[in-house]
């Protein structure tokens, strides 16, 4: 009898230590090899006040200021201060709120908001944008855009984004990093990443 | 007769291990749960400003812009406020704060109401909540209890 019972618990013990492996695995790339692009160091570089060569300045390790205590990519929190800004301007654009409504959801007080939760989510799916490094472990643009196979995005009215919308989130992107003072050949280049996913997300043709 | 009550005797014992193997299987499922849980929130990266909230105030009527400039400084003035942003196209404003020091109410009530320009603030239905971009819902039991979680070992 005993021995029953041991083998039953080392089978669950097995069991579970599988299962919580593979739950866990697509968290392991804690280190993934730090990739960037001219672009990527370009941004890096402006955050830290445009000053000397680019190379390098994506993924130089900086103080985060919104982390005390943190140390952050300079190409990354150049990423988060254009999203952070974007997502006021679209929080504020009533063509663009009604698929953001988690942005302006109040909650109690001390609580994690929906915005500091979307800040994270874009600026991780920009930063794998522009420089290359595989950190978005969100789901597909094609995938999410889709209220077919996400309903959670748009209606049975209206199951997928136009062009017209796409272009507002451009323009309120734009508008949002030129209000940071962005210059306008970075703006462009990060323009061209965002328009690179326009086929997954406009799927109203 | 005996033959009948050593047989039910017999299913009831069954009956009382399977019940009782279950229990232990039930506990530690949660255990793992629970481990699995405070090594996911371990790793989770420390958001940047997490209780950032963001508000927003539809204005009925378009404001020129001293009266922008004046609103805005108001609510800049407020607990907790941190930036603000008016859409002037569309006559809205929205305003960021720490939502441990202030609450969008009140920095509404006590920074626009008094402007006397027709306005609305902006309240998000549950409705509404239940379609857009994809982000954790905090109100699933897996949500609650990470959240929960996460306050004990953060």
């Amino acid at each position: 009898m005993k021995t029953k019972i041991r083998n039953i618990l080392t089978g669950f013990v097995i069991i579970s230590g599988l299962i919580f492996a593979s739950a866990c695995n697509k968290h392991n790339d804690d280190n993934p090899a730090l990739a960037t692009t001219p672009l990527y160091d370009t941004l890096g570089w402006f955050i830290q006040g445009a000053m000397g060569p680019v190379e390098g300045n994506g993924t130089k390790m900086i103080a985060d200021p919104d982390n005390q205590g943190a140390q952050i990519q300079a190409g990354r929190l150049a990423i988060r201060t254009v999203v952070n800004k974007a997502l006021g301007v679209i929080a504020g654009d009533p063509k663009l709120a009604q698929y953001f409504p988690a942005l302006l959801s109040e909650v109690g007080a001390g609580n994690t908001t929906g915005l500091a939760k979307l800040l994270e989510s874009f600026t991780d799916f920009v930063q794998q944008a522009t420089s290359g490094q595989p950190i978005y472990n969100g789901k597909s643009m094609k995938v999410v855009h889709n209220h077919a196979t996400y309903d959670r995005f748009g209606s049975n009215e209206h199951p997928t984004a136009d062009s017209a919308d796409f272009d507002e989130f451009i323009g309120d992107v734009v508008k949002a990093a030129q209000s940071l003072n962005v210059p306008n050949s970075v703006i462009g280049q990060l323009g061209v990443a965002l328009v690179s996913v326009e086929g997954d997300v406009v799927q109203d043709k | 007769m005996y033959f009948i009550k050593g047989n039910t005797m017999n299913k009831n014992k069954n009956v009382k291990r399977v019940l009782g193997w279950m229990g232990v299987f039930a506990v530690l499922f949660v255990l793992l749960l629970l481990t699995h849980i405070v090594i996911m929130v371990k790793r989770m990266p420390i958001l940047a400003n997490p209780t950032l909230q963001l508000a927003r105030v539809d204005f009925k009527e378009p404001l020129d812009s001293l009266s922008i400039g004046q609103i805005r400084n108001k609510v800049v003035s407020q607990k907790g406020v941190k930036s603000t942003y008016y859409n002037q196209r569309d006559d809205i404003l929205i305003y960021t704060f720490d939502n441990r020091l202030n609450n969008a109410r009140t920095i509404y009530d006590n920074a626009i109401v008094p402007s006397g320009y027709a306005s609305v603030r902006y309240v998000v239905t549950a409705k509404d909540l239940q379609q857009g971009c994809p982000v954790m819902s905090n109100d699933s039991f897996y949500g609650k209890l990470t959240a929960l979680v996460a306050k004990i070992v953060k």
